[in-house]
């Protein structure tokens, strides 16, 4: 299964006056990559936070609203999420994506509109294109949905090799700008398997459950039963090669650990800011990216020198080439730009 | 606000567009200007965004694919062989966005005797050789003299509008008079005699020029006093030292920089004609 982000409508949010941002190529397809320019306080941030807020309004319990037996019958989600700030702004927030490859529910042309005029009723509509005419079809919203709710909180291994990955529903990964890993307190081992999300919003989160350390120290605790689920990670975060820094565990502390090339060992949360943002957005990316998901970055270059642009963006492609998805980024960089093509940019102007 | 979201168009927008942000644009004719631009108001740049089009045969379109989209845009220059009432109209006319440099081109207002002697000075010492900055202006002038055959053939050139700018005569070429005459009357399609008449008329009009300090840089085209600048007093001079011309331009430039001597009427296009600043005392 495979969502794809098509056009965006923005109207009263933020800097963001009433603006329509496409995501789809020459040809009409959506490009699989976007990047999102524009000067500071021009409302790039406020782009990525539109589409991830509405898009966790359909996990929301609220989406019970609609008198449908398929929600009746699911658990609610383990926490209401709460209701972006964006969203409560703004006049008007339409999503055109759309589902396909698969999944229970073949869904084209698929639109999401919230419109604030109806004082905090939320409002969902999909529209299908029958024989050229836009007709209400709510009932594959609600499928999705329901796909979504029975999904959430699953592990993600599971889901996937139970089903064949056509009926999973891919997922809306969101990096916020600034990224930083931060240290595990405490050494109790909380259960760090991971689960699905159809919105996954990395955090700069200070408590131990979904630190990358956490995650780490999961692993290794869990490889007695599972051989080579520690190994395969550091051997994966070794080949990023931070100038030969290798990736281990301080067991005796339960700490992730990276040793120098000169052989000195310090903490995951004392690699350099630009070392962290890497290394947040591919380990993430490895844990939690389903086919046919939507990636969303905000400043992708944060602390990254060119040459570390280049690698992070690299690799980015090349998961792109291994399990296909949509990337949506925000940058001030020319050498981002540069590599993801000029034509797959979009400036926020003034004018 | 953010109105809209521009993307699909032509690269080299999306590139000048994706630098902007949100600045207003001043098209530039080459890397020198934007270079010199940069490094003249750099407490500016917050506002404005010089971006060079790669020669002034581009300048107009861009101009108008600009303000068709909305960018607020400007433009500067080079005066070429216009003429002083054209610098004037262009800084006189309310609605003009595009200003004439009052010199030839960009490269002449770096050019100035105190300011290359003193660059020179710094960068060789005492192996200089040019007493004082007076010397150095009538090395400036006796070179200014050589050049203006060339000149004057390509005054002729700029005058038939058929040439353009990378099609006329430059320093690569010969500069002695006979070998620019056989030059000049075949790409004016004209008989050795005319061209030889119009040529000397252009000369003396030039050489009035020369003989004052305000309208030296008219006429002589400051790449090639550059260039010559650069093969006499740096490539011939201390063979051994390989400071090219890029950088003897750039330590030109970064010169009148530093020690705040920025060209009154560029000061005046920027400061007044494209940021609406009010005139500074003494200017």
């Amino acid at each position: 299964m495979k969502i794809e982000l098509r056009s965006l409508h923005v109207k009263g949010c933020g800097p963001l006056e009433d603006v329509t941002i496409d995501f789809t190529d020459a040809e009409g397809k959506p490009r699989p990559v976007t990047v999102i320019a524009g000067a500071n306080g021009s409302g790039k941030t406020t782009v990525l936070e539109s589409i991830v807020g509405l898009a966790e309004m359909l996990q929301s319990n609220e989406f019970n609203n609609l008198n449908n037996t398929f929600f009746r019958n699911l658990p609610d989600l383990p926490t209401a999420i709460p209701y972006s700030r964006v969203l409560q702004e703004a006049k008007q927030i339409k999503i055109d994506w759309t589902v396909s490859d698969g999944g229970f529910h073949q869904i084209n042309g698929l639109l999401l509109n919230f419109s604030k005029n109806e004082e905090r009723h939320l409002n969902y509509w999909s529209l299908e294109r029958k024989q050229g005419r836009l007709q209400l079809a709510s009932e594959e919203i609600n499928g999705l949905a329901a796909m979504i709710r029975w999904q959430a909180g699953q592990n993600i291994t599971s889901l996937t090799s139970l089903y064949p990955n056509k009926i999973i529903s891919p997922s809306i990964l969101y990096f916020p700008h600034p990224r930083k890993i931060f240290p595990v307190s405490g050494t109790q081992l909380t259960d760090e398997e991971t689960r699905y999300h159809w919105v996954y919003r990395y955090e700069n989160a200070q408590d131990f459950k979904g630190s990358l350390d956490a995650y780490l120290c999961w692993l290794a605790f869990i490889e007695p039963e599972r051989p080579g689920v520690f190994t395969e990670v550091t051997e994966f975060l070794d080949s990023l090669d931070f100038d030969g820094k290798k990736f281990n565990l301080k067991r005796t502390k339960l700490k992730a650990t990276v040793t120098t090339r000169e052989g000195h060992t310090h903490f995951l949360e004392e690699l350099s800011a630009g070392e962290q943002n890497i290394l947040i957005m591919l380990l993430e990316l490895r844990r939690r990216l389903l086919p046919g998901s939507i990636v969303l970055i905000d400043e992708i270059e944060s602390s990254l020198h060119e040459a570390y642009q280049h690698m992070l963006a690299q690799a980015l492609l090349k998961i792109q080439r291994d399990i296909p998805f949509q990337l949506i980024v925000t940058t001030h960089s020319k050498t981002i730009a540069k590599i993801f093509g000029w034509d797959s940019v979009v400036i926020l102007t003034d004018f | 606000m953010t109105k809209q979201a521009k993307t699909k168009l032509p690269q080299d927008l999306t590139e000048l567009l994706f630098s902007r942000a949100g600045r207003t644009v001043v098209l530039v004719e080459g890397e020198t200007d934007q270079y010199v631009f940069d490094d003249w108001f750099p407490e500016h740049l917050k506002s404005l965004f010089f971006s060079q089009v790669g020669g002034g045969g581009r300048i107009d379109n861009w101009l108008e694919e600009l303000a068709q989209l909305g960018v607020p845009v400007f433009a500067v220059i080079d005066r070429d062989f216009r003429t002083a009432e054209e610098v004037e109209a262009s800084l006189n006319d309310p609605n003009s966005r595009r200003f004439i440099l009052s010199r030839y081109e960009i490269e002449n207002y770096f050019l100035d005797a105190p300011v290359v002697w003193e660059t020179l000075s710094k960068v060789f010492r005492e192996r200089f050789e040019v007493p004082t900055p007076e010397a150095m202006q009538g090395e400036i002038v006796e070179l200014c003299h050589r050049l203006k055959t060339l000149a004057a053939a390509n005054w002729l050139l700029w005058e038939t509008g058929k040439v353009e700018e990378e099609e006329r005569l430059s320093v690569e070429h010969e500069v002695e008079r006979e070998a620019i005459l056989g030059r000049l009357f075949k790409m004016l399609a004209c008989a050795p005699e005319e061209a030889e008449a119009n040529l000397a008329a252009k000369e003396a009009h030039i050489e009035t020029s020369l003989s004052e300090t305000a309208s030296l840089h008219t006429f002589i085209r400051g790449k090639s006093l550059v260039h010559h600048l650069h093969r006499d007093f740096i490539k011939n001079a201390h063979p051994r030292e390989s400071l090219g011309k890029t950088y003897f331009i750039n330590f030109l430039i970064d010169r009148i920089g530093l020690t705040k001597r920025i060209p009154a009427d560029i000061r005046f296009i920027v400061e007044q004609k494209i940021l609406g600043l009010p005139a500074q005392p003494g200017t």
